[in-house]
């Protein structure tokens, strides 16, 4: 049985937090900053910490799960942070059907298709890596033959 | 006898002008004037509500109570109470700087009435000022500034969990 390294995923914990963190802050600050001509998203910024360590905890247990393929954790990592982002978008009043309509339907098609790239990203990788291991393989079959 | 009717309407016609010309100059001699004004609009948001915070700013020469503001757009009238209002006394006027928010201000122009008392008197008086708007309030953003804000978020999402899938393969190799 593995043995739960503690010091290792707080570490791991930590810098995801401060991963999410930003991502939040980030966003919501440039739209806040271009929507409203004010900085009033700093009020806010207490339910933005909160979101993000329990968003950050459930990404963590997230990424432990192995038996899956590496596009398949990218798809899952990157469809849990991308709802997060939105719906702490609705609960700050930022990504609403009434007034922001076109910011929704922009970052929803700019969300699916930044997925898409990302997945062809990690695919096309994968695929490369595949290939040199396959290379060197035969290589060494060769060699040995 | 028709004449004495005649007479008597004539002085009751005169009584009559006579009275409404007197309440008139009564009336515009009381009248405050007010300077410089001007105005600033911003959008805010408070509790998830729209609203519209407009700062004015004038000068008079005498000392005034504003009671209060009544903002009216289209159908909708609003009344924001100031009975607190204090002016910065200048040397020889009176700088007033009120801030104020609007709820629901979509389009066209608001008439702000200003009701306000004199120092020594109290009779109410009010003075009409027309704030325009435009339809800048009903949209947030232009597709373009959107369409940024959309590609920023996608960018930082996907760099977000290239991160974090980083770290997860840099500690399956580690415990390897």
């Amino acid at each position: 049985m593995k043995k739960f390294d503690f010091k290792r995923n707080l570490l791991n914990l930590l810098i995801i937090f401060v991963t999410i963190f930003a991502l939040f802050t980030i966003n919501f600050a440039g739209i806040s900053e271009v929507v409203f001509n004010s900085n009033e998203f700093s009020n806010n910024l207490g339910i933005i910490l909160l979101v993000s360590f329990i968003s950050s905890i459930i990404a963590l247990l997230l990424t432990k799960i192995n038996n899956i393929s590496l596009a398949v954790q990218v798809i899952i990592i990157y469809s849990f942070v991308s709802i997060v982002f939105i719906l702490l978008g609705f609960i700050l009043y930022i990504y609403d059907y009434e007034y922001n309509t076109s910011l929704f339907i922009a970052t929803t098609i700019s969300l699916i298709t930044g997925l898409i790239i990302v997945c062809l990203f990690i695919i096309i990788k994968s695929k490369l890596i595949d290939k040199s291991l396959n290379l060197n393989l035969q290589h060494f079959k060769e060699r040995d033959q | 006898m028709k004449k004495f009717i005649t007479i008597i309407l004539t002085l009751f016609l005169m009584i009559s002008v006579f009275a409404t010309l007197n309440n008139f100059i009564v009336h515009a001699s009381e009248e405050i004037e007010f300077y410089n004004f001007d105005f600033d609009t911003d959008k805010i948001r408070e509790n998830g509500t729209r609203k519209v915070k407009i700062s004015i700013s004038f000068t008079t020469k005498e000392e005034i109570r504003i009671d209060n503001l009544v903002a009216k757009i289209e159908n909708q009238t609003q009344t924001i109470n100031l009975k607190n209002q204090q002016p910065i006394k200048t040397d020889d006027s009176y700088q007033y700087d009120i801030e104020f928010t609007i709820e629901n201000w979509q389009v066209g122009t608001v008439k702000l009435e200003i009701n306000y008392f004199l120092i020594d008197s109290f009779e109410k008086q009010s003075k009409i000022f027309y704030i325009p708007g435009g339809r800048w309030i009903e949209t947030d953003l232009s597709i373009g500034n959107s369409v940024l804000m959309g590609v920023i978020a996608a960018v930082t999402v996907a760099s977000a969990t290239l991160i974090i899938i980083e770290i997860n393969k840099k500690d399956i190799l580690d415990e390897k």
